[in-house]
């Protein structure tokens, strides 16, 4: 624990120097700064399976980005390249991952279909996409950050890790509907419930501020192009954070 | 009718207090520079300070002008007239969200048929509120829908609307008015209640029947400030509590943009503190603005000479002119913000937009003091820095 201070200590101390030393290495193109990385939970049920080379069954629910919304073929889908990313560090026999996505689902929908559907399969770790549509439906923000923490508290019973994945970012939607508001409750509830947060918004928001993609084109091929580049290095990004503590990158060897 | 108490007479004598005009000013500039998302300077406005950010400045420093202003006119003209001129600003307001809404809505329309991603399909369904176009106009003519961002002005009408109560309670007994809105303020905290809203089933996202407590408060400040300073305890012990709880807020909300300093904030202390809602004008939210008011009042005095700098004037005379201006930076936030998408602009781009928008805003309301003066230049050529004339309050 007193390390974990100190980590947030000196992190504090560098803040400023962190967050402008976010140019990207030129190698990797998928390469985010390093602060979007930090796990705040050591995913335990995950560190288990992969310790006692146990199978690590993943579930992703979400809406219509789960469902690999503008990707080019189905398998481009960030949870299928996911899926592929595991196997490749654990050995694909190891990993089982479903996506269970349906477009225009509320948070609360995904919480029904966490009782019939995911816990049954008994998952290691549920990753969880939700917001956008509840911010477009005005859900009361507060209502939605409770309906948040009782499907992690559900799922954290039934012994399931769990990852939150916020918006996608554009350049339109953020004057259209307010996202701000409900991204700052998944965040609350992210450190209430030491869980982690994959900042969706904030880590496509760099790549088109750093113009690494164009999220505005309304070039067809440009837009397949950009939707398939970002789940590719969605399901690269959460592989990483997965496996990021060290049991797990020397259990994955 | 009414009797005025001795503080608000008293205020209404030293003549406009700059610092008003100067903070609201300020507020209108930050929620232009907030109202273009993809703009790096918006991270250098207030609400990245703390809990509170731009909407509590506005609200506060409304309620507090609007007690200053229509005290006033109640104390020379009487009652009736105050409230005659509060409605006619209500109606001022109700105009300028219909044409905001407009504007919103062409935008919308532009961005729907001009983008069609399907990578962003889910998020462009913000649009089928607009398929049946019968019933989304209606909504938004009884104030239920608002586009993101156009919020605001909604809150105000109402706030203002109740001002004639507000009005009535403050020129007697401004604390006990102040009571019964904290009392109602808990009410409403404790059995959920909010306006309605479309589409059905949603409520407001800034509940007027929660921001009338920092309404209420701006407008007793406004109307009976010695009073309140009198009530609280002395500046050695405020200042040092709130600079401690402005530091405090400021650290938990830089753990929530720097993921690395989460660790510094136990879940037991996020389990108190979260949710910090907005809609409801949480209470830490109130506080910290207070806490913000208290410490940049006693800094920066009623007669400062540096309000009175030509650098300060462009802040002043937007202020002044507070509707228009906001509903100018509106409009030049939605116009920024496209100009800005287009280009894929960077930084220095970025910071060009702004200040073009800043400068438009500026112009505008010096426009608009120039036609001030023109139009009253044949009474006596009265500026709006006189004094309003106090003998008739003497009755």
């Amino acid at each position: 624990m007193s390390a974990r201070h100190l980590v947030a200590i000196a992190a504090l101390l560098h803040g400023a120097t962190a967050l402008a030393a976010d140019a990207p290495a030129a190698t990797d193109p998928c390469e985010i700064p390093a602060y979007f990385h930090y796990l705040t939970d050591e995913l335990p049920h995950v560190r288990q399976a992969v310790t006692r080379g146990e199978t690590l069954r993943v579930v992703v629910v979400g809406s219509a980005s789960t469902a690999g919304a503008g990707v080019t073929t189905p398998a481009a889908a960030y949870p299928a390249q996911l899926a592929l990313d595991l196997g490749k560090r654990l050995g694909s026999e190891r990993v089982t991952v479903a996506a269970k996505a349906k477009p225009g689902q509320l948070a609360a929908d995904m919480v029904k279909e966490f009782k019939t559907d995911v816990i049954p399969t008994k998952p290691k770790l549920v990753i969880w996409q939700t917001g956008t549509v509840d911010a477009i439906r005005g859900v009361d923000t507060d209502a939605f950050a409770d309906t948040l923490i009782g499907g992690i508290d559900l799922l954290h019973r039934a012994g399931s890790d769990v990852i939150l994945i916020d918006m996608q970012y554009n350049p339109y939607s953020s004057t259209m509907i307010n996202l701000e508001a409900y991204r700052k409750q998944m965040t609350w509830v992210s450190q209430v419930r030491d869980v982690f947060l994959f900042r969706r918004y904030e880590i496509m928001q760099y790549w088109h501020d750093n113009q690494i993609l164009d999220l505005g084109a309304t070039d067809k091929a440009v837009q397949g192009r950009t939707a398939d580049f970002v789940h590719a290095c969605i399901g690269q990004l959460l592989t990483d954070a997965i496996l990021s503590t060290p049991e797990l990158a020397n259990g994955a060897k | 009718m009414a009797r005025p108490t001795e503080s608000g007479a008293a205020s209404a004598r030293k003549g406009r207090d700059l610092r008003l005009d100067f903070f609201r000013g300020l507020a209108l500039w930050f929620i232009f520079l907030d109202h273009i998302p993809a703009n790096w300077l918006n991270e250098f406005t207030i609400g990245n300070l703390g809990f509170s950010d731009a909407a509590e400045i506005f609200v506060f420093i409304s309620g507090f002008a609007a007690a200053a202003a229509y005290g006033s006119v109640m104390q020379r003209r009487g009652y009736v007239i105050a409230v005659a001129r509060v409605l006619r600003r209500v109606w001022q307001l109700y105009v300028a969200q219909i044409v905001l809404f407009v504007m919103a809505t062409a935008q919308i329309a532009y961005v729907a048929a001009k983008f069609k991603n399907p990578m962003f399909a889910e998020e462009m369904r913000i649009v089928d509120y607009f398929v049946e176009p019968q019933v989304t106009l209606l909504q938004a003519l009884l104030l239920k829908y608002h586009p993101a961002e156009l919020d605001i002005l909604p809150l105000y009408i109402v706030l203002l609307l109740s001002f004639p109560v507000i009005l009535w309670g403050i020129a007697r007994r401004p604390l006990v008015t102040l009571a019964v809105s904290a009392a109602f303020y808990a009410a409403v905290h404790h059995f959920h209640w909010n306006l309605p809203g479309y589409p059905p089933d949603t409520v407001w996202y800034f509940n007027p029947l929660a921001w009338q407590f920092l309404f209420v408060t701006g407008a007793v400040c406004g109307f009976a400030g010695e009073t309140v300073r009198k009530w609280l305890p002395g500046p050695r012990i405020m200042l040092p509590i709130c600079v401690v709880y402005l530091v405090f807020a400021l650290l938990v909300v830089k753990t929530w943009m720097v993921p690395q300093l989460d660790a510094l904030m136990p879940n037991w202390l996020g389990e108190v503190l979260y949710p910090i809602d907005k809609t409801g004008l949480d209470f830490l939210r109130y506080l910290h603005f207070l806490a913000l008011a208290y410490v940049t009042v006693h800094f920066v005095r009623a007669h400062t000479r540096f309000l009175r700098w030509r650098i300060a004037n462009p802040l002043v005379v937007c202020g002044q002119h507070s509707l228009q201006v906001f509903c100018v930076g509106t409009f030049l936030s939605f116009a920024g913000h496209w100009i800005l998408v287009q280009a894929n602009a960077g930084k220095v781009m970025q910071l060009g937009v702004s200040f073009a928008g800043l400068a438009l805003m500026t112009a505008l309301a010096y426009v608009l003091a120039w036609y001030k003066v023109v139009e009253s230049a044949p009474a006596a050529g009265a500026t709006p820095k006189t004094a309003p004339k106090r003998g008739a309050a003497a009755e």
